[in-house]
């Protein structure tokens, strides 16, 4: 069976922002996850797999972690750990901002700190706002397993943020 | 609110509506998709369905295939001849023994073996046969057919005789349709005018002698004699006539053929002398 580009593009359109995001919560590094993500996408459509939406997202994460491994492989010397994760925030009154612009920085500084595993988790909670169901199911892992990387962030972030 | 509580509310707040600061949008990275999509745009693959006519040409060539192999095994056959001076033993397919006596040769068809147990002879040779399926040995003149026994065909020239040795055979004349059906220590001889004359053995519960190196006559002509010393010891043996004497006597094939033949010719006043190579002359004494 052929992936028709209808179909491609509906793919694309669903989980293209979910599956760059990731990867930068992975590697921090904005320009390296667009990268994979474009190439997690060509993947699909040169294997002509036929993904449902809704279903098969587990697989599009699997594909774009193996992508992300083999290119931190192949390219060891970049693999030096980002100095912070950045995201801009939503809209904020000015006095709002005042508050927020340090313990943002902090944030971004701490975020680095944490595993692998427990950043995806609390990044994929807080910034795209998933149940730990839909994180347990893109990532092919179960739901304990994200409430256990999920306390195991917030009590390394607290301590980060209150030193 | 402490100070814990109060991070806990503000990174909610912080997070809220938050996302990374993407260089390129995704309608960016869409239209970058789109051009590697039309260039990787695929011709389709053709599809080739198999014909009818070439179902039929598979069918047909499997169909010979399985022919070829069905008659390769039916047909195909492993010859033993075994020449004269010598004897040898033959291991069958299901473990059955053949010994065969010189100057004879025996056929069957390794392949086919377990499907019909079936051997050809000419000469003479002793069997041991496994348990099974019927067991045919087909001559010339005669067949013997058994299940699993021991037992000893001659088939040369215009004699054919089976003497059975353990368990039970039937033996049939091909020319005249007859069988008769032996037991153990009974030897059948086939009559030129067809039948078979059924007599008990001389040396009972014994195999036959030759397998044990002996050759054993009981009033057998003596021309007979000299034939089987020909094919034990491959010489030839000329006589002026045929001699018409009976003779009985055992004699072991371990000493030389001179021997034997001195040790036969005295009782008939005969004499013996080797010509050139491998023939003797063997004539009355002259005085």
């Amino acid at each position: 069976m052929q992936v028709t580009r209808e179909q491609f593009k509906t793919i694309f359109d669903k989980y293209f922002d979910d599956i760059r995001r990731y990867l930068y919560y992975r590697c921090g590094d904005e320009a390296l996850s667009t990268d994979l993500a474009q190439d997690t996408f060509m993947r699909i459509w040169e294997k002509d797999l036929v993904l449902l939406p809704g279903k098969d997202a587990g697989l599009l994460y699997k594909i774009a972690g193996d992508l992300f491994v083999s290119h931190t492989r192949r390219d060891k010397l970049r693999q030096e750990a980002p100095e912070r994760i950045r995201f801009e925030s939503g809209s904020r009154t000015p006095e709002e901002e005042l508050e927020m612009q340090e313990l943002q920085e902090k944030y971004e500084k701490a975020l680095v700190k944490l595993p692998e595993n427990q950043r995806i988790v609390f990044l994929m909670s807080r910034m795209e706002e998933l149940t730990y169901a839909e994180i347990a199911s893109r990532l092919t892992i179960s739901v304990k397993a994200v409430e256990k990387r999920m306390s195991g962030a917030l009590a390394r972030l607290r301590k980060e943020i209150n030193a | 609110m402490n100070k814990k509580q109060e991070h806990k509310d503000l990174s909610k707040h912080l997070f809220s509506g938050a996302d990374v600061p993407w260089e390129k949008s995704k309608a960016e990275i869409w239209s970058e998709l789109e051009q590697s999509l039309e260039r990787k745009d695929r011709a389709p693959v053709p599809v080739r369905s198999i014909r009818p006519s070439r179902q039929w040409l598979a069918l047909a060539a499997s169909l010979l295939l399985l022919l070829a192999v069905g008659s390769f095994m039916r047909f195909y056959s492993v010859k033993t001849y075994c020449p004269a001076g010598v004897r040898t033993s033959l291991n069958l397919p299901d473990g059955s023994v053949v010994e065969i006596n010189a100057a004879s040769s025996m056929k069957y068809h390794p392949y086919w073996w377990f499907i019909s147990r079936r051997v050809a002879l000419d000469g003479e040779a002793f069997f041991t046969v496994k348990e099974g399926k019927k067991f045919k040995v087909v001559s010339d003149l005669g067949s013997t057919e058994v299940l699993g026994t021991t037992f000893n065909v001659f088939a040369r020239g215009e004699t054919y005789q089976v003497s059975c040795h353990s368990g039970s055979v039937r033996v049939n004349d091909l020319a005249y349709k007859q069988s008769v059906v032996l037991s153990p220590n009974e030897i059948a001889k086939l009559e030129e005018s067809g039948g078979f004359i059924v007599s008990s053995l001389n040396n009972q519960g014994k195999n036959p002698g030759w397998t044990e190196n002996l050759i054993m006559f009981s009033s057998a002509p003596l021309s007979l004699v000299f034939e089987e010393i020909e094919r034990q010891y491959g010489i030839v043996i000329e006589t002026p006539e045929v001699m018409q004497q009976v003779y009985s006597g055992n004699f072991s094939l371990d000493q030389s053929v001179e021997n034997i033949l001195s040790l036969l010719c005295l009782p008939f006043d005969l004499e013996y002398e080797r010509q050139n190579g491998n023939t003797y002359l063997v004539y009355p004494s002259v005085d």
